[in-house]
């Protein structure tokens, strides 16, 4: 992890273990730059929901692949840019999302993506998938 | 994973740890599905303790609810805080499960 006074960086593997201190450093993160509590859990979710979706579908839940999340504070939103080696991203995910069945078991997590974040874009440059995700401050 | 549980007047009373995440989402589902095989299929999920959860941690719930209805059963919601109401509330499930502010509210409804 690396700090300065408007970005951080942190380096995980596709370890779900890792998430958990993950979720509670970028919780902290949100609340100290401004977001209220219910601001900070919800782009703190969303964040965690991607870093998921890097671990579960990128890398088929195999353990031990590089993650990295950047974190940026800019003057009146913050984005958090989310990176990963693993298989490309379905493009039909970055359109609006639909919950599958209210009592399905999944299919939440690329809503709760979209609904508590600003704006979403994905890029594929060489190997990497990047995912940035913005919310106004 | 320990999950703290009682049984009061037939129905089993969870307690959900600090986190439910995809870390630990398979072995409270694990726990769960025991839970409810042992028991009445009456089941009071309290979520006093549950500052964060995520999707997998909703499946967990929905899982849970599945279990419980095929034991002609239910899982009620208590003691939620903000935060995990706006999640729950966001992906719909307050339309599925029961919402109780507080154990006896729930323990009324299913007994």
């Amino acid at each position: 992890m690396n700090h300065n006074d408007t970005q951080m960086r942190f380096n995980l593997h596709s370890n779900p273990r890792e998430v958990v201190q993950l979720q509670q450093q970028l919780m902290d993160l949100c609340k100290d730059v401004g977001f209220g509590e219910l601001s900070a859990f919800q782009f703190t979710s969303a964040a965690i929901e991607a870093v998921n979706n890097c671990i579960k579908h990128a890398y088929a839940g195999e353990e031990g692949y590089p993650i990295t999340l950047q974190w940026r504070r800019h003057q009146d939103f913050v984005t958090i840019e989310i990176r990963d080696e693993g298989k490309p991203l379905p493009l039909h995910l970055l359109e609006s999302p639909v919950l599958s069945g209210v009592d399905a078991e999944s299919g939440r997590g690329w809503h709760i993506i979209h609904e508590w974040t600003g704006s979403v874009s994905y890029a594929r440059q060489g190997d990497e998938n990047i995912l940035t995700l913005t919310r106004r401050l | 994973m320990n999950l703290e549980k009682r049984t009061s007047s037939g129905v089993d009373i969870v307690k959900f740890p600090e986190k439910l995440m995809m870390a630990n989402a398979a072995d409270a589902r694990a726990v769960l599905k025991e839970i409810i095989g042992a028991g009445s299929g009456k089941l009071i999920i309290d979520l006093a303790d549950t500052e964060y959860m995520d999707s997998s941690g909703l499946a967990v719930l929905v899982s849970s609810l599945q279990a419980a209805r095929k034991k002609d059963g239910d899982v009620y919601l208590i003691r939620m805080g903000a935060t995990v109401r706006a999640l729950i509330e966001l992906t719909r499930l307050h339309t599925v499960f029961q919402i109780f502010d507080d154990e006896q509210g729930a323990l009324n409804a299913l007994t």
